[in-house]
């Protein structure tokens, strides 16, 4: 006896409990997979050009602003800015690390701020007190200037190369059309080579008078990390109009169930 | 020392890895694999009488919108029971229950007073002692059950192997302010994603304490619930599972809430889950990995959900190790190749992962501008990391040193 179901004339009623975007085809899926494929080799090719660019930008918008001898990474070469750190002597890392807890205490108190600010905020002023602490007993921290404005430019290469796969396999099962899967990686692109470059200028303009004091929360918070967030922005902004054009659409058209 | 640090930062890496994975693979199973439907259209007579239990704790805010809503479900009177357990309240709560006790016979409360341990998994055990039915609901009082909650949920323990049922959580009160907004799309995530996908992988699916029901047999053979657990939700959950019943999940069984409206009471909140969460872990590990009644991946989906608490301690822990690994330049970072596109490739992969499956149930459940709020998820990352952390140092506390927790409820914003 065939007791075989046809699932798809199973009487489920239109709930939104069970259904899936219809639109996600073995097609849609190519048509995505070689979007995000021309644009990484777009960026591998031309990778060379757009850090050079990239660190011409930065240069120009950093007063004074120089770069280093070129350095290879990755079959290109790249030419770090030059950052000055300001010099701390014991007085100034002690003012850092006595400034820096008494506002995270302070701020562990302050209610009326909402409290993820308040927790961002701990977090980097913690990270200023043990940076002050350790300049404190070793007079340096691991990284100098060199090493950080190479980390920086090296952190911001990866990341080009890693955001047209990224935000290309991110894109690959939601119902986006072709459009909007190639603005969501180019705006992704253009947003991250845009910011990347001016915030550069900025993290090596703050390390000229702040010292190597901040160094660790400009990388670890105000980096990498930052970029991400981003992406997630990037993102939302273009799932906005989709989920609105699935809404209008008819549900037997967009949505399949079970 | 330098090696120690590196290895301890590889290992939480991985961690972070396979939970990250863990949600690519549902978000994945939600918008391409089968959906597995709920109990659908079953047309039965024979309706099995249940007994609704709501507790409370000081609830005159919002006691009467939960009886109003159960006495107006569409269920075969003489079927269905409610015992609101009105724990120690200090305010109207008992006058509110009194009044609606005197109007309908079906309403029977509980005034627990005096010695005894206190809080939910306590006044549950005295309610199962008097409840009428085999079948046992439960809703927290600040819940807005529809019309159609009981039949739909009752359903469930029509399958005899059904040994719990969940719905689904909705909050009501996201006018209220940007808190319960971004909750909303956590639960988003959580139900439409989460529990439908580990439902429709056959996996783990969660009871969660409210919106949901169990067996009451079943609950008494083991001598019902430990009062001195404060996830008496999750134990239930992983009891069922290693003695070999099942945990339906009812994605299509909607249910508002009262969500959270100040980061006060969103971080206490927080933190007692955490603190339960953590207490069922240490309880249930070594049962979960045994037992013959769990598939291979059911075990593995358990141990990945018992041990989701522990992970926002390692990302805090990661995070000074970073540090430490940074101020001292322990790691050429800046000379190793494979390891900026491990750390970054982990950034973007690892990282987006929670936020991909909020975004893809925003758009099942046809969210629209709210998706607009999707990056401001990261902004409570630390402060979901740090409550979670304490809450789960409190259980490790509890366990070690044999310290009895106690409850604490909610705060309620209904006016």
């Amino acid at each position: 006896m065939d007791i075989s179901v046809d699932r798809a004339a199973l009487p489920i009623l239109p709930h939104r409990a069970y259904r899936r975007p219809r639109a996600i085809t073995a097609r849609s899926v190519a048509a995505s997979l070689a979007l995000a494929a021309a644009v990484e080799a777009l960026v591998v090719a031309f990778l060379g050009d757009l850090a050079a660019v990239f660190t011409r930008v930065s240069a120009e918008l950093l007063p004074g602003g120089a770069r280093s001898a070129a350095r290879p990474f990755l079959g290109i070469d790249l030419r770090p800015l030059e950052i000055e750190l300001q010099p701390l002597d014991y007085r100034a890392l002690l003012v850092w690390f006595l400034a820096s807890a008494a506002a995270a205490a302070v701020l562990a108190e302050v209610k009326r701020i909402g409290a993820p600010a308040r927790y961002m905020a701990i977090y980097n002023l913690v990270m200023f007190a043990v940076s002050a602490t350790y300049m404190l007993f070793t007079g340096e921290l691991g990284y100098g200037a060199e090493s950080f404005s190479d980390l920086y430019i090296r952190s911001a290469v990866v990341i080009w190369l890693v955001i047209p796969v990224f935000v290309g396999a991110i894109s690959l099962f939601l119902p986006f059309t072709i459009l909007e899967r190639g603005l969501l990686v180019g705006a992704s692109l253009a947003y991250n080579l845009v910011f990347s470059a001016v915030r550069y200028a900025l993290f090596a303009w703050i390390l000229s008078w702040s010292g190597a004091v901040t160094m660790a929360s400009l990388y670890l918070f105000f980096g990498p990390l930052l970029d991400f967030v981003y992406v997630v922005g990037v993102f939302s902004v273009f799932l906005v109009p989709m989920s609105k054009r699935l809404g209008r659409e008819g549900p037997q058209d967009v949505w399949t169930w079970l | 020392m330098a090696v120690a640090l590196t290895v301890w930062m590889i290992a939480i890496v991985v961690v972070m890895i396979i939970y990250a994975g863990r949600h690519w693979v549902l978000t994945l199973n939600r918008l391409l694999g089968h959906q597995r439907p709920y109990m659908q259209d079953i047309i039965d007579e024979d309706l099995p009488g249940v007994t609704v239990l709501v507790p409370m704790h000081n609830e005159e805010q919002v006691a009467d919108g939960v009886l109003t809503a159960l006495l107006a479900q569409d269920y075969p009177a003489d079927r269905l029971e409610i015992i609101p357990i009105d724990d120690h309240s200090t305010d109207r709560t008992q006058k509110i229950l009194e009044s609606y006790a005197v109007r309908n016979p079906r309403i029977r409360p509980i005034y627990r007073r005096g010695e005894g341990a206190r809080g939910k998994p306590a006044g549950l055990n005295e309610a199962l002692g008097i409840a009428g039915n085999e079948v046992i609901l439960v809703f927290d009082a600040d819940y807005q059950p529809p019309p159609d909650i009981v039949r739909e949920l009752a359903l469930a323990f029509l399958d005899p192997e059904v040994g719990a049922v969940m719905g689904r959580v909705v909050p009501s009160n996201t006018a209220s302010g940007f808190l319960a907004r971004l909750l909303d799309l956590e639960r988003s995530g959580g139900y439409q994603v989460d529990q439908q996908a580990r439902y429709s992988m056959n996996l783990v699916p969660q009871y969660g304490g409210t919106v949901g029901g169990f067996r009451r047999s079943v609950v008494l053979s083991w001598g019902g619930f430990d009062p001195y657990v404060l996830a008496e939700d999750t134990d239930l959950t992983f009891r069922l599972l290693v003695r070999g019943w099942r945990v339906a999940y009812a994605n299509k069984v909607e249910c508002y809430e009262e969500a959270p409206q100040t980061w006060d009471a969103r971080f206490r909140q927080l933190r007692r889950w955490a603190r339960g969460h953590t207490q069922t872990m240490f309880r249930h590990w070594r049962r979960v990995l045994t037992s013959p009644n769990m598939t291979p991946a059911q075990r593995v989906d358990g141990m990945l959900l018992l041990g989701i608490y522990m992970i926002p301690p390692l990302i805090l822990t990661g995070l000074g190790l970073s540090l430490a690994l940074f101020i001292t330049g322990t790691i050429p970072l800046a000379a190793t190749l494979l390891l900026s596109f491990f750390a970054v490739g982990y950034n973007a992969f690892g990282n987006f992962a929670p936020f991909y499956q909020v975004g893809t149930a925003g758009v099942l459940d046809g969210m629209r501008e709210r998706l607009f709020l999707l990056p401001y998820l990261f902004f409570m990352f630390l402060f979901n990391s740090w409550a979670v952390t304490l809450g789960a140092f409190d259980a490790v506390v509890d366990v070690l040193g044999g310290r009895v927790p106690t409850w604490e409820k909610t705060a309620r914003f209904r006016q």
